[in-house]
């Protein structure tokens, strides 16, 4: 990595970050749950509401190409951005604020939307506000914290994404089963009541968890050197682009092998999370219309299975850090998406609700490894996160940042 | 920067860009279909893991 690229915070000879207390680093990334609550909710709910809109199943696959389009371009093109931002509300800031204001918007019009091309347009608006402020948050655990207390920032950022990602999945059964929300109202659109009230929530999340970090944390002033060093380098597209291309130049040869496993992982997640409740409401449910109860009671159901395997995924990405030492990465890596692939495969033959949370031990193992690097020599460090991942931010960010 | 990014975002722009053809043609339009094809394809990112394990090396020059 160029000096360029670097977090100005450890490029700089700034060293002395004041120690953050537990509370304090968690509260500094309590804005990382809204952010991965808005995450889960996507993960969750877009396919059933293409189908309320009256898309037909084919087009799920590309009406979901907000997410990994906009991870694609916007990602790289915001952290390197940010990485020289030097703006009076900080370096950070300003990107928190932004994104989490276009989240908030984006969350909270999605369910009143009344037709695919209405929602297809709001997903772009919720995609680029992830991406705006995921890849400056990565980065802000090396600006604000002193290199002994990262590793907690991230593993904070890691636990508020478990948390989150479970809430996210959970939050229509919880809305329905304790707060007494009807199972079969729904807006004007047909997107049930239980899915607005919890896009609702997250729209709240995501701006009220931001403020409360930015406002209890501030970010630390850049030292004047730093400052000066930012101002003096080039903002424009182009630097960016081509610091980003002189990145890809430079990628270590090891990491192009893993492009295969990458393709085949990403290419079986895709479909796991663009078809999965469909399959759900054929293979349990008997149904694949999305404007029957039965198909509200499989989006439910998906939820649930949602939430257990978001939280064995998180559960497993701890314990399996050590194991992975012992075991070596690359077979632990290989068994748990043998395991993954397996639960995929088994899925659609499963008519029994309780049999499917069996099927999701196996597709939580196999989502805890996509965020950890399957050798050994090479820097580990697992993140169970969103759906992130995509649209989420790199691992490299945090393994080749630190 | 990004490149983990890329192994990302672009295996699921081919999912957009392949499945809605796929969909009706190949797998008779049924959603239980495109779970099968996750599951095999996670197989394939186990034998792809497995190549990376063997030999370091010369499995940058087999999958490269």
């Amino acid at each position: 990595m160029t000096a360029a690229t670097m977090p100005a915070g450890t490029g700089a000879a700034t060293g002395q970050r004041p120690q953050l207390s537990v509370s304090q680093i968690l509260q500094m990334n309590l804005g990382f749950l809204g952010l991965q609550f808005s995450f889960g909710l996507q993960q969750a709910n877009m396919s059933p509401i293409w189908g309320y809109l009256g898309a037909e199943e084919k087009n799920f696959a590309w009406l979901g190409i907000a997410g990994p389009l906009t991870g694609l371009i916007v990602q790289p093109i915001i952290g390197s951005l940010s990485d020289r931002t030097a703006s009076p509300l900080g370096r950070r800031t300003p990107y928190f604020l932004i994104g989490a204001l276009m989240c908030s918007i984006g969350l909270f019009f999605m369910p009143l939307s009344a037709s695919v091309l209405m929602a297809f347009s709001l997903l772009f608006l919720l995609d680029v506000g992830n991406n705006v402020t995921m890849e400056p948050y990565r980065a802000y655990v090396n600006d604000r914290l002193e290199s002994n207390q990262r590793s907690f920032g991230f593993l904070s950022q890691s636990a508020f994404t478990g948390l989150a990602q479970c809430l996210a999945y959970l939050s229509p059964t919880l809305l329905v089963t304790w707060f007494g929300l009807s199972k079969d109202a729904t807006a004007d659109g047909g997107i049930p009541t239980f899915t607005l009230v919890s896009f609702w929530i997250g729209a709240v999340l995501s701006l009220c968890t931001i403020l409360w970090s930015i406002t209890r944390v501030p970010e630390l002033k850049l030292p004047e050197a730093e400052r000066a060093r930012l101002a003096a380098l080039p903002k424009t597209p182009s630097a960016t682009l081509g610091e980003i291309f002189h990145a890809m130049r430079e990628m270590p040869k090891a990491m192009k092998a893993m492009a295969w496993m990458s393709l085949f992982q990403w290419y079986a997640m895709s479909g796991y999370w663009g078809y999965v409740t469909n399959s759900i409401s054929r293979s349990v449910y008997g149904t694949a219309d999305a404007g029957t109860a039965a198909y509200r009671e499989a989006v439910l159901t998906n939820g649930q299975v949602g939430a257990f395997f978001n939280l064995i995924a998180f559960v497993a990405a701890l314990a399996m850090a050590p194991m992975a030492r012992r075991v070596g990465a690359g077979r632990l890596h290989a068994f748990c998406l043998v395991l993954s692939g397996c639960a995929m495969l088994a899925m659609p033959l499963i008519g029994q609700k309780e049999l499917l949370f069996v099927a999701a031990i196996g597709i939580g193992l196999g989502w805890a490894r996509s965020w950890a690097i399957p050798t050994s020599s090479w820097p580990i460090r697992s993140h169970p996160n969103g759906p992130g991942s995509t649209w989420a931010s790199s691992i490299c960010s945090s393994a080749c940042r630190c | 920067m990004g490149i983990f990014n890329m192994f990302i975002c672009v295996p699921m722009l081919i999912f957009a860009g392949t499945m809605t053809f796929a969909y009706e043609p190949l797998l008779g339009g049924d959603a239980r279909n495109v779970l099968r094809v996750s599951g095999v394809c996670m197989l394939l990112a186990a034998i792809a893991v497995w190549r990376i394990k063997e030999g370091r090396g010369s499995a940058v020059v087999a999958a490269g």
